[in-house]
């Protein structure tokens, strides 16, 4: 028997959502606000929670992960009145198992339910989990959780896997890991970086060559599929493929069978493909600069990798982990990181990611000499300045909000003025619209046009309570 | 940026891969960092690496190869491209152990490394 949860300001709803569960042999609660559903997550062992987005004290999808931490770690069914493409994605990236719109249909809530459940035990009876080599990918966050999920599931089948995320994320050590952990581990790791390739030299280089196969081709050649034989294939920055070699390299990848430049003779190589790319493949087919049929291909699983900016309870656990092992390459004695040093870290917003965090700490590592704590002041200056600059325009203080006409001794600058000038307007237009509709959300929704979630978004942004 | 050349070939080879290096004409190079014993690019990976664009390693010999392997952890942090001795499979499968992101041999002219370079040169920011 399971135990259910439904979180939903609409007693009806509750009522009709537990009545199911109930006759499908489930024990069902439910709760009418955010807070006590939270509560009820963090005190009970739920399987399923069914939640609403819209609620009246917050947006069911920023509690999305905290619930995906609960110690049950239940699956998440969202649904929602007010479904848009964002929300969905958003809810499915946060680790939803579903996202429903109402009006519910009972069918096809009973559906959703039965699949978290059964894929739940699924997930409860499979094999021990063992240890995943993971090398150099370090975190423990709700994202980074899913990702290692998602990590041990490709490494135990030989699907093509397709890695995205930006530019020092971590793609290619996933790639790494997932061959590492795979049956494939003891064969090659084969990188081809396909942005590093000039055009003439890619499919030689991918499918090898017989002697006098072109001009220079003195000697024959055993390409880097052939080469990735019983093993892996990564194609880093598979977007920078040309057009020509994605047709040639389609076929190679359906059937595992190739011919080398020159030769008569096809070869075969049984190899597991693991793409990256920071690129967005989808636009990319629509401009016409990659082909479909290849892309439906290489998604047969995909990992999205999350930005370093959206993962910041991690940024301690990777700074401590590389500064120990950076002091130790270059042996110098431990240096310990001040607490207002670690801060600064986590206030910035990493447009590099992990990488650029990696090589800011190896930075800061030769500039600081024999000092044996690392304090903000051992960071680049860029850093400083931008974790400085934002802070002032996230939190303007409220007498210091230069009006208009009044005369000022020492002038922030254009763009902070004018973020905290429409941060106030913004607040000031959010108070009177509450006022005006007696709190009235729905008719509040009407007249800004805006959607319920992005009401309450800005409530809570603004520290705006709702009576009742 | 600097680029890190290790050859302990003194002979043809090495000679002949250097020149390709140093004909690269690119902007993204300040200096070629040139290094003639394994103990010597060791030292260097042990220093902070944020400012290496890339490292072109010649293996020449086996034995050349195995000094790689040796300080594996440190060259992995690296874009490499690398020259293999041969192309026996045991070998190739070594080299693959690098994670390099060219990969070529001994016996070859160096032309794909001369436009493998340009195209990484030209591309940095990975």
């Amino acid at each position: 028997m399971a135990k259910v949860l439904i979180i939903d300001d609409d007693k009806m709803i509750c009522d009709m959502l537990s009545r199911m569960v109930g006759r499908m042999g489930h024990d069902a609660a439910y709760t009418l606000t955010l807070t006590h559903g939270m509560k009820e997550v963090s005190s009970g062992t739920f399987d399923v929670v069914f939640l609403d987005v819209c609620m009246p004290d917050g947006n069911g999808l920023e509690v999305l992960p905290k619930i995906r931490e609960a110690s049950s770690s239940p699956e998440v069914i969202i649904i929602t009145g007010e479904g848009d493409p964002d929300g969905a994605e958003l809810a499915i990236k946060s680790g939803a198992w579903d996202y429903v719109e109402k009006p519910l249909s009972i069918h096809e809530m009973t559906l959703s339910l039965v699949r978290s459940l059964q894929y739940r035990e699924e997930k409860g009876t499979g094999k021990p989990r063992v240890a995943l080599k993971r090398e150099g990918i370090v975190g423990s966050s709700q994202q980074m959780r899913a990702c290692f999920d998602l990590l041990a599931q490709a490494a135990s089948s030989d699907v093509s896997v397709l890695i995205t995320g930006e530019t020092g994320t971590g793609k290619e050590l996933f790639a790494q890991a997932i061959h590492d952990n795979s049956r494939r581990a003891d064969k090659n790791f084969v990188v081809v970086d396909c942005a590093a390739l000039p055009g003439n030299l890619v499919e030689s280089m991918l499918f090898g060559h017989e002697k006098g196969a072109f001009t220079g081709a003195d000697k024959a050649h055993v390409g880097l599929v052939k080469q990735a034989d019983g093993g892996t294939l990564f194609l880093d920055e598979v977007g920078e493929l040309p057009l020509s070699v994605q047709k040639a390299f389609l076929r190679v990848l359906q059937e595992r069978r190739f011919r080398p430049l020159g030769d008569k003779q096809e070869i075969e190589s049984d190899f597991r493909l693991v793409a990256a790319t920071n690129r967005n493949l989808d636009q990319m087919v629509e401009a016409g600069k990659f082909r479909d049929d290849l892309l439906f291909r290489l998604r047969s699983f995909t990992m999205e990798l999350p930005h370093l900016r959206e993962r910041r309870g991690d940024i301690r656990e990777i700074a401590m982990h590389y500064m120990a092992r950076l002091c130790d390459r270059h042996a110098t004695g431990t240096k310990g990181l001040s607490p207002e040093f670690l801060e600064t870290l986590i206030s910035y917003g990493w447009p590099g990611n992990v990488r650029e965090l990696v090589n800011t700490m190896e930075k800061v590592l030769a500039t600081s000499g024999d000092d044996p704590i690392l304090f903000p002041k051992h960071l680049p200056t860029n850093i400083r300045v931008k974790v400085a600059r934002d802070s002032v325009s996230k939190e303007p203080p409220a007498k210091s909000i230069p009006k208009p006409h009044e005369p000022v001794k020492a002038l922030a600058s254009l763009r902070d003025f004018r973020m905290a000038a429409a941060s106030e307007a913004e607040k000031e237009y959010l108070q009177n619209l509450l006022s005006l509709t007696e709190d009235n959300i729905k008719e509040a929704c009407r007249i800004s046009r805006l959607s319920r979630s992005r009401l309450y978004e800005l409530l809570k942004k603004h520290k705006i309570s709702i009576p009742g | 940026m600097n680029l890190i050349f290790y050859s302990r070939d003194t002979e043809a080879i090495g000679d002949q891969l250097q020149r390709v290096i140093e004909s690269i004409e690119t902007q993204a190079i300040n200096e070629v960092e040139l290094h003639r014993t394994i103990d010597s690019l060791s030292r260097r990976l042990r220093r902070p690496t944020y400012d290496v664009a890339v490292a072109v390693l010649l293996a020449a010999t086996k034995e050349d190869l195995l000094d790689m392997l040796s300080i594996r952890d440190l060259i992995r942090n690296l874009r490499i491209i690398l020259v293999l001795p041969d192309t026996e499979d045991a070998t190739i499968a070594q080299g693959h152990s690098l994670r390099p992101r060219f990969l070529t041999y001994a016996d070859s002219n160096f032309a794909e490394v001369a436009g493998v370079l340009n195209k990484m040169l030209g591309n940095t920011e990975g």
